[in-house]
C-alpha cells in the first residue's frame, strides 16, 4: 500500500509540474521568465523559470510519468519494502530535478544537485546485489567529490558577489584566477553528473545495475542535469535584466576570465567523450551496458554543441539550440530504449545480447517503439534526431568557419575542423551501435529458451515506451513547440533568435543533412557488420590500447624525462662546482699572500663535491629506470592475463555454460575494475595538482 | 555597577541549581510515587532556564545587553552577569540542548547512581549559563571550572573501571588547562587592571606590555585548547565521550568542547581585541593547528570502530573548523564559527541520542553491531540519517548553512587554503559518517533474537528518547530551512559580529 501512494504521488507531482508548465507558458512567452523566493537557508532560495527551464522540466515530468507507469511491471516481483523505496527515491529525485531546473541562483541549483545526487544512490543500489553496492560505491564518492566541487564553485562566485544565473559578475582583474577556479570547479563538478570523459566511471555500472524504469531516469534525465549546469555557467553572464542587445561573448567575457579558452575546452572534452563513449559502446555484448556507454556518447555530443556555442560568442544561437534539441533528443530516445530494453528483459529474461535474437516476431509492438528511440539517436526523418544532430553538425562546421578564425586564428581554427570530422565518425559509431543492439535482440534465431517462449508484457510497459517515443515524433512533425521556446530563450540571452525556426525546419528540405545522415546510417551498418564478422567486439584490447599500457608508456615517459631532467641538473651542478672551483682559485690567486696548496685543495673539494652530486644522481636514475621497467613488466603481465583469461572464456568449449559466463563476467568486472581505478587515479591526480596550483597561486 | 539590573538574569543561573538540591530530597526508587514529581521538577527547572535565556534574546537583538551584578568578590572585579548577543548565542545552545539532554537522560538513565547525576546535570546548567553569561573573565572561569568539574560526574555515572580511567584522564586534562586559563587571567589582571568583557577589547584602552599580553594569549590558546580540542591536546576527547552514557556525551561534545572555543572566542574579541590579535603573531599558528586538526581528527574518525568514539573524534574535527575562523580574525568567518557553534551542538547531541538508542539495542559496540538496525530502530535510524546528512552539510540543513558561511568566511578573509581545509573536511566527515548509515540500512542484518527485538520496540517507544531525538533533528532542519529567521542563531552571531567589527 505504501509502495501505491508513493506512486501515485510521483504520478501527481508529475502531473502538477506539466500542468504548472503549461500555465505558466504564456506568461514565460511573453516577459521572458517568471521567478519568485522563498525565504530558507542563507537569505533565501531563489526560483526563476525561463523558457529553457520550462522545457527541461516539462520533459521531466513527461519522463517521471511514464517511468512511473513502468516501474508497475518492472518492479512486480520486489519486495514491497523495496518497491516503496523504489517510488520514494522518484518522488526525491522529481522533487531534487524540479528545484534544480527551476533555480535562479547557485545555491538553489546547488540545493537541488545535491539531493538529486545522494537520493540517486538509492536507485543504483535497488537489487541489493553485490555488484550494485560495488557500483554504488563508485557513483557515491564521484557524487559526493563533484557535489564538493560545485559548492566550492558556488562559495568562490557567491563571494565575489555573484551567485545569480542571470547577473553579471562585477568585473575586476585581481579576481581573474578566482573566477579561473570558480569555472574550473564549476565544471568538473556539473561534468561528473554528466558523464564527461575522466569523471564517467561511475557511469555505465550505475546505469546497468539499475532497474530499468530507473535506468531511463538516470541516463535520460539526470544526465541532462549535468549539462544544464554546464549550460548555465557559461552562460552565467548574460545580462538578462539590461535588455541590452549587446552580443553574448562580450557580456560573458566580464565573467569568466577567457570565456573562449573555456569553451574550446569543453568543446574538446566533448569530441573525446562522444568518440570515446561509442567506441566502448560498440564493445559492449550487454544491452544496458551498451545504452549506459552511449549516453556517454550523446552526452559528448551535447558538452561539443555547447562547446561551439561558447566558441562562436555572439553567433553562438546555433549551438545552443544544437544543444537544447539534442538534450531532448537523447533524453527521450534514451528513456524510450532503457523503457524497450527493460521489457525485453522481462520478457525474454536477460540483457546480454548472447541470449536474445528473433524477438521482433515475438514482442513486436516494443520491436517498433525500440526502432523510433534507435532511429532518432541515428537521426533518421520523422524523428527529432535529425534535427538535432543536424544542427549539432553545422555548429560544428561554423565554429571551424570564419568565426573560429576571428576567435583564435587561422591555425587553431583548422584543429575545429576535426572536432567537425569527428563528430560524423562518432555519428557512424552510434549507427553501428543501434544496429547492433536491434539485430542482435530481434534478428536471427532465439539464442536461449527464454528469448524462445518471449510474449509481450503489460499494456504498462508499452504505454510508458510510447509516451517518449510520441513526443520525439511530434518534436519532428511540428518544430514550432521546440522553436518558440528556444527563440525566447536565445532573445534572453541577448542572442539573435530569429533564425530558430529556419534551422529546426532546414535539415527536412536539406539534401545534405539527409544524405549525411544516410551516409552515416550505412557506414554505420557496414561497420557493425565488420565488428560481428570478425568478432572485434569479443576480443581483448590489443595491448597498445589498452589501460594499463596507455599508463605504463606514460610512466615510462616520464621517467624518462624526470632523468634527462635529473641529468641536465647533475651536469649543471657539476659546471658550476668547477666553476666554483676555478674562479676561487682565479680569486686568491690575485689576493696577495695565498698559499698554492690551500688553493690546490679547495679545487679538489670542488671536483669531490661534484663527483659525489654524479654519483648520486647516477643511483637515482638507476632506480628509476628499474621502476619504469617494473611498471612495463607488471603492465604486459596484466595485460596478458586478462587476454589469457579472456582466451579461456571464449575459446573453452568444455565450459558449460554458466562457467562459461561466469568466467566472462568475472573478466568484465576485472577490467572494469582496473579502468575505474585508472581513471580515479587520474581524476584524484587532476585533483591535487588543481589544489597544489590553487595552494600555490593564492596561498 | 552598583545596582543589581534585572533579576531574570539570576533566575536562570540559580534556577537549575537550587531545583537540584530539591530532588537530592528525594530518594531514588522505582517504586517510588514521588518520581514522578521528581521529573516534573527536573524538565520544568530546565525548560524555566530555556524560556528565561529566551526572555534575553530580543534586547541582546536591540544590543541592549542587561546586566546583573551578584557579589564582589574583590574590589575590582565583581561576580557579574551581562547578556549579550554573545553571550545569548551560547546560553540559548547550552540551554536548549540541555533539556533535550535531560528528557532523553530521564528515559535512558539506569542504576544506583541517577540522583547524584541528576544533581549534577542541574548544577552544571546554571555553571553552563554562568559561562554564557559572565561579565568578566573572573566571572567566567568561576563557572567555567565549576562546569569542568561538575561534568567529571557526568563522565563517571557508570562507575565502571573504563570510566573511571576515562574520568580521571578528563580530569588531569582539564585541570591542567583550566590552571593555563587562571595564569592567563592573571597575567592579563596584572597588565590591565580590569577584567570586564567589552566587545573590541578591554586590554587596548591602557598601555599594557604587548608581549605580556601575547604571553596571556598563549595561556589563553592553550588552556582554552585543551577544552576546545585542539590538537594535539585533545587526548580527553576520545576517553571521555564514549565511556559517559549518552545524553552527557551530547553535552560534552555540544556544551564542553564548545565551552573552550566559546572561552576563546570572548577572550580574543572581548580582552585582546583585534590588534592585539594580529600583533600577537600567534593567529597563523593557530590556523596551523586547527587545519591540522580538522583535517587529522577526521581521518582518526574514519578510523575508529566505536560509534561513539568516532563522533568523539568528529566533534574534534568540527570544533577544528571554529578556531580555524577564529584564526581568521574577519567578521564573516567569526559569524560562521558563532553559528557553527550553535548548529554543531544541536546536530552532534542527535547523533549522540541514536547512538546511545543504538547501543541500547543491540547491547554491543562496535559498527558490525549496527548491521540492521533500521529495523530494529527505525526511528532513531533515520533520525540518525538526517543529522549524519546536516553534520555533512547537505541542503538545506543546519551543517549547511554554518559550512556556507564559513566558506564564504574564509573567502572574505582571503584565505583560500582554509577553505580547501574546510572542504576536505566536509569530504571526510562524509567518509566517516556514510559508511554508519550503510552499516543502518544496508548491510547485512545478523538474524535476530528475540531479546534483541523485544528491547528494540522498547528503545523507539520510550517517550524520553523518543521526544529527545525528535526535537534534536526538528531543530537541525528548522536552523537549516528558518537559518535567517530574526531571533534565530544566525541573527544573534551578526549583532554579535557586528558589535565587534562594526556593521559586519
Amino acid at each position: 500500500v505504501r509502495a501505491q501512494v508513493m506512486r501515485a504521488s510521483v504520478a501527481a507531482t508529475a502531473a502538477l509540474t506539466l500542468l504548472a508548465v503549461a500555465l505558466l507558458a504564456p506568461v514565460i512567452a511573453e516577459h521572458g521568465s517568471v521567478s519568485w523566493q522563498v525565504p530558507a537557508l542563507v537569505g533565501e532560495l531563489r526560483f526563476r523559470i525561463d523558457a529553457l527551464s520550462a522545457l527541461c522540466l516539462a520533459l521531466t515530468a513527461l519522463l517521471w510519468g511514464a517511468a512511473a507507469l513502468h516501474a508497475g511491471p518492472t518492479l512486480a516481483h520486489d519486495p514491497p519494502g523495496r518497491r516503496a523505496r523504489y517510488h520514494a527515491t522518484a518522488l526525491a529525485t522529481l522533487l531534487a530535478l524540479v528545484t534544480l531546473f527551476s533555480a535562479a541562483d547557485l545555491i538553489t541549483l546547488y540545493v537541488g544537485f545535491e539531493w538529486l545526487g545522494l537520493s540517486a544512490y538509492l536507485f543504483v543500489i535497488h537489487s541489493g546485489t553485490p555488484a550494485a553496492f560495488r557500483a554504488g560505491r563508485t557513483y557515491l564518492v564521484l557524487t559526493l567529490a563533484g557535489g564538493f566541487a560545485v559548492l566550492t564553485g558556488a562559495l568562490l562566485v557567491t563571494s565575489m558577489g555573484g551567485g545569480d544565473l542571470g547577473v553579471v559578475l562585477p568585473l575586476t582583474d585581481a579576481d581573474a584566477e578566482l573566477r579561473l577556479a570558480a569555472a574550473l570547479c564549476l565544471l568538473l563538478g556539473f561534468g561528473v553528473k554528466a558523464g564527461a570523459l575522466g569523471l564517467h566511471v561511475w557511469l555505465p555500472g550505475a546505469h546497468s545495475v539499475a532497474p530499468s524504469s530507473a535506468s531511463a531516469l538516470l541516463s535520460g534525465v539526470m544526465l541532462k542535469a549535468g549539462a544544464y549546469g554546464i549550460a548555465r555557467t557559461l552562460t552565467g553572464g548574460v545580462d538578462t535584466s539590461a535588455g541590452t542587445t549587446a552580443l553574448r561573448a562580450a557580456a560573458a567575457a566580464a565573467v569568466w576570465p577567457s570565456q573562449a579558452q573555456l569553451a574550446v575546452a569543453v568543446l574538446w572534452w566533448g569530441v573525446a567523450t562522444m568518440l570515446l563513449g561509442v567506441a566502448l559502446a560498440l564493445r559492449q555484448r550487454h544491452a544496458k551496458r551498451l545504452l549506459a556507454y552511449s549516453s556517454i556518447s550523446q552526452m559528448g555530443v551535447v558538452l561539443a554543441a555547447l562547446g561551439a556555442a561558447g566558441v562562436l560568442g555572439g553567433a553562438g544561437a546555433i549551438g545552443w539550440a544544437g544543444a537544447v534539441a539534442h538534450v531532448l533528443t537523447h533524453a527521450l530516445a534514451k528513456a524510450l530504449l532503457f523503457f524497450t530494453v527493460g521489457a525485453v528483459i522481462l520478457a525474454a529474461g536477460s540483457a546480454e545480447l548472447d541470449r536474445l535474437g528473433g524477438l521482433a516476431r515475438r514482442l513486436p509492438m516494443t520491436f517498433a517503439l525500440l526502432l523510433v528511440g534507435a532511429g532518432a539517436l541515428m537521426g533518421a526523418p520523422g524523428t527529432s534526431g535529425l534535427i538535432s544532430k543536424s544542427v549539432v553538425h553545422h555548429a560544428l562546421e561554423y565554429s571551424a568557419g570564419p568565426a573560429g578564425v576571428a576567435t583564435f586564428g587561422a591555425g587553431a581554427a583548422a584543429a575545429l575542423v576535426w572536432a567537425e570530422r569527428l563528430f560524423v565518425l562518432t555519428s557512424v559509431g552510434t549507427a553501428a551501435v543501434m544496429t547492433k543492439l536491434v539485430v542482435l535482440t530481434f534478428f536471427g534465431r532465439p539464442r536461449s529458451l527464454a528469448a524462445e517462449r518471449a510474449r509481450e508484457g503489460s499494456w504498462a510497459l508499452r504505454l510508458a515506451a510510447a509516451l517518449p517515443a510520441g513526443a520525439l515524433v511530434l518534436l519532428a512533425v511540428w518544430p514550432v513547440a521546440l522553436e518558440r521556446p528556444l527563440a525566447s530563450q536565445l532573445r534572453a540571452w541577448g542572442l539573435p533568435g530569429g533564425e530558430v525556426g529556419a534551422w529546426l525546419s532546414a535539415p527536412l528540405r536539406s539534401g545534405a543533412d539527409l544524405g549525411a545522415v544516410a551516409l552515416a546510417a550505412l557506414a554505420g551498418v557496414a561497420l557493425f557488420g565488420l565488428v560481428e564478422r570478425s568478432a572485434l567486439d569479443r576480443r581483448p584490447l590489443p595491448a597498445a590500447l589498452s589501460f594499463d599500457t596507455g599508463v605504463a608508456a606514460l610512466a615510462a615517459a616520464w621517467a624518462r624525462s624526470a632523468q634527462r631532467l635529473r641529468q641536465r641538473r647533475a651536469a649543471a651542478q657539476h659546471t658550476w662546482a668547477s666553476g666554483l672551483g676555478a674562479w676561487r682559485i682565479a680569486s686568491r690567486w690575485r689576493t696577495p699572500g695565498a698559499d698554492g696548496g690551500a688553493i690546490e685543495r679547495r679545487f679538489a673539494q670542488a671536483r669531490r663535491a661534484a663527483l659525489r652530486t654524479d654519483a648520486v644522481e647516477a643511483r637515482v636514475r638507476v632506480a628509476w629506470r628499474s621502476a619504469a621497467v617494473a611498471a612495463w613488466r607488471s603492465a604486459h603481465r596484466a595485460a596478458a592475463r586478462l587476454d589469457a583469461s579472456w582466451r579461456l572464456a571464449r575459446d573453452h568449449a568444455a565450459l558449460s555454460e554458466a562457467e562459461r559466463s561466469e568466467l566472462l563476467e568475472r573478466t568484465r568486472r576485472r577490467i572494469d575494475r582496473r579502468s575505474r581505478d585508472i581513471g580515479l587515479a587520474l581524476s584524484a591526480l587532476v585533483a591535487v595538482w588543481l589544489l597544489l596550483l590553487a595552494a600555490f597561486r593564492f596561498g | 555597577m552598583s545596582t543589581p539590573g534585572p533579576l531574570w538574569l539570576a533566575f536562570a543561573l540559580l534556577l537549575a541549581p537550587v531545583a537540584a538540591l530539591a530532588t537530592l530530597a528525594w530518594p531514588v526508587d522505582a517504586a517510588n510515587p514521588a518520581r514522578r514529581w521528581r521529573t516534573a521538577l527536573l524538565v520544568s527547572a530546565a525548560a524555566l532556564t530555556l524560556a528565561l535565556c529566551l526572555l534575553g534574546v530580543a534586547p541582546a537583538l536591540r544590543g541592549e545587553a542587561a546586566t546583573f551584578e551578584l557579589l564582589r568578590l574583590t574590589p575590582q572585579v565583581p561576580l557579574a552577569l551581562r547578556a549579550d548577543a554573545l553571550g545569548s548565542l551560547y546560553a540559548l545552545s547550552a540551554a536548549g540542548l540541555w533539556l533535550l539532554a535531560l528528557i532523553y537522560a530521564l528515559g535512558y538513565l539506569q542504576g544506583p547512581n541517577q540522583a547524584r547525576t541528576y544533581a549534577a546535570l542541574l548544577v552544571g546548567l546554571g555553571a553552563a549559563i554562568g559561562v554564557a553569561y559572565a561579565a568578566n573573565l573572573l566571572t567566567f572561569f568561576v563557572f567555567y571550572e565549576l562546569l569542568s568539574v561538575l561534568t567529571y560526574l557526568l563522565v563517571i555515572h557508570d562507575q565502571t573501571p573504563r570510566a573511571l580511567s576515562a574520568g580521571l584522564t578528563y580530569l588531569v586534562y582539564v585541570l591542567v588547562g583550566g590552571s593555563l586559563v587562571l595564569a592567563g587571567t592573571l597575567v592579563t589582571f596584572a597588565q590591565v587592571g580590569d577584567l570586564s568583557f567589552q566587545p573590541g577589547g578591554s586590554a587596548l584602552a591602557f598601555g599594557a606590555d604587548p608581549s605580556s599580553l601575547t604571553l596571556a594569549f598563549l595561556c589563553f590558546l592553550l588552556g582554552f585548547g585543551v577544552k576546545a580540542a585542539l590538537m594535539p591536546l585533545h587526548g580527553w576527547v576520545a576517553e571521555a565521550h564514549p565511556a559517559a552514557p549518552a545524553p552527557c556525551s551530547a553535552l560534552l561534545s555540544g556544551v564542553l568542547v564548545a565551552a573552550g572555543a566559546f572561552g576563546l572566542l570572548r577572550v580574543s574579541f572581548d580582552i585582546l581585541g583585534l590588534e592585539r590579535l594580529h600583533a600577537s603573531g600567534l593567529l597563523p599558528w593557530l590556523a596551523l593547528a586547527s587545519g591540522a586538526t580538522v583535517i587529522v581528527a577526521a581521518l582518526r574518525a574514519w578510523q575508529q570502530d566505536d560509534l561513539k568514539r568516532r563522533l568523539a573524534y568528529s566533534t574534534v574535527s568540527q570544533l577544528g573548523y571554529v578556531t580555524l575562523a577564529l584564526a581568521q580574525a574577519a567578521p564573516l568567518a567569526t559569524l560562521g564559527a558563532l553559528v557553527h557553534v550553535v548548529h554543531h551542538a544541536f546536530m552532534k547531541g542527535a547523533l549522540f541520542f541514536c547512538a546511545g538508542s543504538f547501543a541500547h539495542v543491540s547491547g554491543r559496540r562496535g559498527m558490525a553491531a549496527l548491521a540492521g538496525m533500521s529495523k530494529l530502530a527505525p526511528f532513531s535510524a533515520a533520525a540518525f540519517t538526517l543529522a549524519a546528512l546536516g553534520l555533512i552539510g547537505v541542503p538545506p540543513l543546519a551543517g549547511f548553512v554554518s559550512k556556507w558561511w564559513l566558506g564564504l568566511g574564509m573567502l572574505d578573509a582571503d584565505a583560500p587554503g582554509a577553505l580547501v581545509v574546510l572542504l576536505v573536511g566536509a569530504l571526510l566527515a562524509a567518509a566517516y559518517l556514510l559508511p554508519v548509515v550503510y552499516q543502518l540500512y544496508l548491510a547485512e542484518a545478523p538474524p535476530p533474537s528475540e531479546g534483541a527485538s523485544g528491547r528494540a520496540h522498547h528503545v523507539d517507544h520510550k517517550p524520553g528518547l523518543v521526544i529527545a531525538i525528535a526535537a534534536a533533528v526538528a531543530v537541525t532542519v528548522l536552523l537549516g530551512l528558518a537559518a535567517d529567521a530574526t531571533g534565530f542563531p544566525l541573527a544573534l552571531a551578526r549583532q554579535a559580529v557586528s558589535e565587534r567589527f562594526g556593521g559586519g
